[in-house]
Order: structure tokens, then sequence, then C-alpha cells
């Protein structure tokens, strides 16, 4: 009697569905565009006649928003501040929180078309991950930029600056200056370090939880793997909060310290 | 570049769901975030509005008390002399009736006194014509003489004038 139901691995590799001239159109990214409409369609349908006296999906809809501004708030300790980042930080949570969940809706992942599923949990792919992950960095180097203006902002990699007063002072204060010198320009590799722990990070915890739930189903198909199912949507969930989370962290980073701008 | 390539990087998905990405960033920001939170500050100016206007009304409130307790007082202590103007006039007008009883009482006895005195005049002068009428009677009895007209009127005349010098 065989209990285990065999599946084939989801690919490392993104899996093609068609492609346009020589643009590939890849599942993750149609899962992507399927979550957008269901976003815009949550959004212009059901948010748009939010009331003032709120319903139960209201409610709930406003506990996670309220939830996630405090998150936010909680992390960047700055109301300010939360208030500037509060939308990519929201979108990055519900985003990753609802793609690592939505693979679930059974079926969905089978849908195929020219022998390849059309649907798959976008954050498997790593492309996914890196896009986002980029586009992160991205956006905190141009708030950063925003923050300390241009010379305040190169100044964060090559803090010429603190070496010339250094100097000025002391010797021993000029080679501090050097040695913050060495550590700014180790931050540009820091920018690309985030991009790389980021993606790789979220990748990797998605990308092992379907490898795992497809091994855990190649041993016992019955009951076992609702648990496993189960744990992984809190996984992903969780995972999404981690990511921008950490996005978060980074980005109150970037931002000039509230102390300094007080004083200018 | 290899180790990229091995976990499934390719630059075309990789740029696609960047875009997607920001696409999605785009809606929740104008869709979702944007109306939940316009809701929510709405929510909370109007109760923020509620509670101002629930303090105002309580110290509206304690004002409206207050002025009640000013009327209450004002129209208590107005009443209070009202009473005792009422009482004044009251007290003035019994002792304005009194005394006006009290002369009409006086004006009826001294009346009374008068038409007493008058009477006992009239009733003097008639019980002295008639003893004066008595006497000329016995008078003709004793002398046994004719008493005329005349003769009784001096008679009574004289009988008069010893009476009123007796008196």
């Amino acid at each position: 009697m065989k209990f285990g139901l065999e599946r084939a691995l989801t690919p490392i590799q993104p899996d093609v569905v068609f492609t346009i001239g020589n643009f590939k159109v890849a599942n993750s990214t149609l899962m992507i565009l399927f979550l957008a409409i269901v976003f815009l369609i949550f959004g212009l349908t059901y948010v748009r006649k939010f009331k003032l006296r709120p319903g139960k999906l209201q409610s709930i809809v406003e506990m996670i928003y309220e939830s996630i501004v405090g998150l936010v708030e909680q992390i960047t300790n700055n109301r300010e501040h939360a208030k500037k980042i509060f939308p990519i930080i929201a979108s990055i949570l519900v985003y990753f929180a609802i793609a690592n969940v939505i693979a679930i809706i059974p079926g969905l992942t089978d849908i195929t078309y020219n022998g390849v599923a059309i649907m798959r949990t976008p954050t498997s792919d790593f492309n996914t991950a890196l896009g986002v992950s980029l586009a992160s960095v991205v956006a905190l180097n141009i708030i950063s930029f925003r923050s300390y203006g241009f010379i305040g902002y190169l100044g964060t990699f090559f803090n010429l600056k603190g070496v010339y007063r250094g100097f000025k002072k002391s010797v021993m204060d000029g080679f501090m200056g050097l040695i913050d010198l060495f550590v700014g320009l180790l931050n540009i590799i820091g920018e690309v370090a985030k991009v790389v722990s980021l993606s790789f990070r979220l990748f990797g915890n998605v990308y092992a939880g379907q490898v795992l739930a497809i091994i855990i189903m190649g041993a016992f198909a019955y009951g076992l793997p609702v648990v496993w199912t189960v744990m992984s949507s809190f996984t992903g969930i969780l995972q999404g909060m981690v990511f921008a989370s950490l996005v978060a962290v980074y980005y109150t980073l970037a931002l000039k310290p509230v102390e300094e701008t007080t004083k200018e | 570049m290899d180790v990229l390539n091995n976990i499934g990087f390719d630059w075309q998905v990789a740029l696609a769901n960047f875009i997607n990405f920001l696409i999605i960033f785009w809606i929740l920001k104008t869709w979702v975030f944007g109306p939940v939170e316009k809701i929510i500050n709405e929510r909370k100016a109007k109760i923020a509005e509620g509670l101002e206007q629930a303090q105002e009304s309580e110290k509206e409130l304690l004002h409206a008390k207050e002025a009640a307790t000013n009327e209450i007082k004002r129209a208590k202590s107005q009443a209070n002399q009202i009473m005792a103007e009422a009482k004044d006039t009251a007290d003035n007008q019994v002792a304005h009736a009194k005394d006006k009883a009290s002369q009409e009482a006086s004006a009826i006895i001294e009346k009374a006194h008068s038409q007493i005195e008058k009477d006992r005049v009239h009733m003097e002068k008639d019980l002295y014509e008639k003893t004066a009428g008595l006497v000329a009677l016995g008078v003709q009895k004793i002398l046994h003489e004719e008493v005329d007209e005349s003769k009784n009127s001096e008679i009574s005349k004289r009988a008069l004038e010893v009476l009123a010098q007796k008196q």
C-alpha cells in the first residue's frame, strides 16, 4: 500500500510560459500580475466603499493596517520617518504575505499552458526576491539622497570631510578619519550585500519550504501535508514580515537622524 | 554570475517582476492604503470632534446648570421680595381699612350721640310742654278758673321758664 504522492519538485529556474518577442514571461510574473489585479479589484470594489462605521471585513483590513503602522513606528521609532516609509514597507509586507500564501488555493498552480504551470508562488522564483530587494535598496538610496542632500549623501560613502577635520585636530583623529573613510567605502559593498542578503534569505526560505512540502507529500500524502501547509502559510507571512522589517531598518539607517535634522 | 544562474537568475524575469512589484506598490498605495488611511483619519477627526463637542456640551450643561441655579436663586429672592411687598401692602390695606372702619364707627357713634342728644332735647322739650300743660291744667283745677288759650300759653311759658331756671 502506498501512502505517498509523487510530485515533481518546483524547478529552481523560472518557468517561462511564453515569450513576447525575445522577452520571456515567467509564471511567477503572471502570478504577480494576477496579484496586482486582485489588489486593484479589492481596492476599487471594496476599499472604495469603506464607511466611517466599519463592517466586519473593513475592521479586519483596518486592524491589519494599524498593525503595520504600529510595526513601522516601532522599528523607526519616529512618526515622521514611519509616515515616509510606510507605503513601501506595507506594500512589501502585504505583497509577500499574500504571495507566499496564495499558492495554497487548490488547483491554482495546476493550471498549465504548453505543459507549464501558469501560476507559481512568486517568491519561490529568485528573480522576484531579487527584483523586490533591488527595488527596496534603490528606493532607500533615493530616500537617503533626499534626506542628506547630494554632498551629504556622497559623504556617507566618501567621508573626506571627516579626514580633513580629523587631521586639522590631531594626527590620531586624522587616522580615525581615514578609518571612517574606509568604512564608508565598505558601505558601497554593503548596499550590494543588502540586495543579496534580502533576496537569498527570502528565496531560500520559501523555496526550501516548497521542496520540503513536496518531500513530505512524497512520504505521506494524507494529513501531514495539511499541517505542513498551514505551517508554511504562517512561515510565508512571517518571511514577508521579516523582509519588510529588515527593509524598514535599512530605511531608518538611510535617513538622516532627527537630531541632526533639528540642529540644521 | 554562475551562482546566480544556478539559482535561476534571469535578468528579463527579474526586470519584469521588479516592474510588477512597482505596479503592485502603486496600486496598494493609491487604491488601498490611501483610502484606508483617509477613512481612519476621518474617523479619528470625527471622534476628536465628537469628544470636543461632548466636552463643549458638558461645559454648556454646567453653565446652564449654574445659570438655572442663579435664576432659581434670583426667582426665590424676587418671590420673597414680592411676598414681603404683598405682606406690607396687605398690612397697610388692613391698617387703612381698620382706620377707615374706626373712623366710620366713630362717625356713626358721634352721629348716634348727636341724634340721641337731639332726641333727648326734643323729648325734654316735649316733656316740658306736656308738664306745662299739666301744670296749667292743675292750676285751672285749683283756681277753678277758666284758662283760655292766651292764659294757657302764658302759664306754659312761665312754667317753662321756671323749669329752665331749675335746670
